[in-house]
């Protein structure tokens, strides 16, 4: 129902109905175990008196409050409808069928529009087979009742409202992923919105919100001779290694300037708009889809034209706080154990840049524990 | 013993988190003695939100 795990002075705690993760003081958590064990409420308020030396009324709406978020987050929610049982659709016309090589896997989508095609084939262009080849996994992408779907052979994988496209892509990926490796979605840890890199022996996470430059950074990284591991899907197994995701890099308008240089294919690739937003794709080059690694570090990044260069550890609290609201984390609990283990050993750090040089020297200095 | 829930999350710029600490705000004797942070992490896998395809 819920998992607690203990952190200096906090609690972290995940309930599974919610796939909530509260942290909270260690006396609170104490409160909880004993409202989840049905102590008479009576006996809960006289300890919470005399922890928090509180008056009687306080203290009753104090034990209230906790009831109520227990019972908010171990209720089970309904399941959503869905049109996932059915049978996918047979798509006689459609827009492309594209190959794709991911190392020795050959996968077919079928998009049955422009549309549809933009949402993912940029990204995979560069591992697209102009040739058709034996391709072990059909995927199909189409609309019906006015919904994404997304099929796999004969089974529907998942549908969504049209203004929910980012998790059709986010479950296309995980489905290219868990094919890629013959690894299937419950055997992951997580995916984190991140980019990662790796120096033949370890990774680092680049996290940081859309806009940070966590992308710019990553391909400053790989231009001076790290290799990318992936960019915005950042896959984790429950060994805790870090893998290849082969899509391409996004290269924002703002960044070209910076890039061209090491980067000169990017001066005719095709630009893409999103949100406003103008960008380029570029190919990670080296795709080695047979080593995987192990973290050093999460690197919260920023780029900010003001600050020449500033890095600091933080708390880990601090670092759950940016990365859980952007990850995928398997909601079982066996995983979150994994996870939180995982990420409580984890150094994190916070680095704000302008001077690219200083970036990629202290990123060096993480690699080698120079720091 | 003070929250500062809400004031971190201003700081690390989540809107996600804030909405959640929201939506949690009704617990008022809570909020007011003790410290704590509600975090949900993704339903789903997700691309970014700046993927291609707003054209829908």
């Amino acid at each position: 129902m819920f998992y607690l795990k203990k952190w200096k002075n906090k609690t972290i705690v995940w309930f599974e109905a919610s796939n909530s993760y509260v942290v909270f003081d260690h006396f609170i958590t104490e409160l909880i175990q004993k409202l989840h064990k049905n102590i008479p409420l009576f006996e809960i308020v006289k300890e919470c008196r005399f922890l928090l030396k509180v008056p009687q009324r306080t203290a009753v709406q104090f034990v209230l409050d906790l009831k109520k978020l227990l019972h908010q987050q171990t209720k089970k929610t309904e399941a959503c409808l869905s049109i996932d049982d059915d049978n996918p659709k047979v798509l006689n016309v459609y827009y492309s069928k594209k190959y794709y090589q991911f190392h020795n896997i050959g996968i077919s989508i079928l998009f049955e529009t422009e549309l549809l095609e933009l949402l993912i084939h940029p990204k995979f262009k560069h591992l697209e087979r102009e040739r058709k080849i034996k391709a072990e996994f059909f995927y199909q992408l189409y609309f019906e009742n006015d919904m994404l779907v997304f099929s796999k052979g004969s089974s529907v994988v998942g549908s969504w409202p049209k203004d929910e496209k980012h998790f059709l892509q986010g479950k296309v990926s995980m489905q290219l992923l868990a094919d890629m490796y013959k690894k299937p979605e419950d055997e992951w840890m997580g995916i984190f919105h991140a980019s990662a890199i790796e120096n033949g022996k370890e990774s680092i996470l680049l996290l940081g919100d859309s806009g940070n430059g966590k992308s710019t950074a990553l391909a400053l990284l790989h231009a001076s001779g790290y290799k990318c591991l992936a960019d915005d899907f950042v896959p984790v197994d429950q060994e805790k290694n870090v893998f290849l995701f082969p899509a391409a890099i996004s290269v924002k308008k703002e960044s070209l300037q910076t890039l061209a240089p090491f980067y000169p294919e990017l001066k005719i690739s095709n630009e893409y708009q999103a949100d406003s937003k103008i960008f380029r794709y570029l190919a990670p080059k080296f795709l080695n889809y047979q080593q995987k690694f192990t973290c050093k570090a999460l690197v919260f990044i920023k780029y900010d034209a003001k600050t020449d260069f500033k890095m600091s550890s933080i708390s880990r609290i601090e670092a759950f706080q940016q990365l859980v609201p952007d990850s995928w984390i398997l909601p079982q609990t066996k995983n979150v154990a994994n996870f939180l283990d995982w990420f409580l050993e984890m150094p994190s750090y916070q680095l704000h840049y302008s001077n690219t040089i200083k970036m990629i020297d202290h990123i060096a200095k993480l690699f080698n524990d120079e720091l | 013993m003070k929250t500062n829930t809400s004031k971190k999350s201003e700081n690390i710029d989540r809107k996600e988190a804030i909405k959640k600490i929201g939506d949690y705000g009704k617990y008022a004797a809570l909020t007011a003695i003790g410290t704590y942070l509600f975090l949900n992490p993704k339903k789903a896998q997700a691309a970014s939100p700046s993927a291609p395809g707003e054209h829908f």
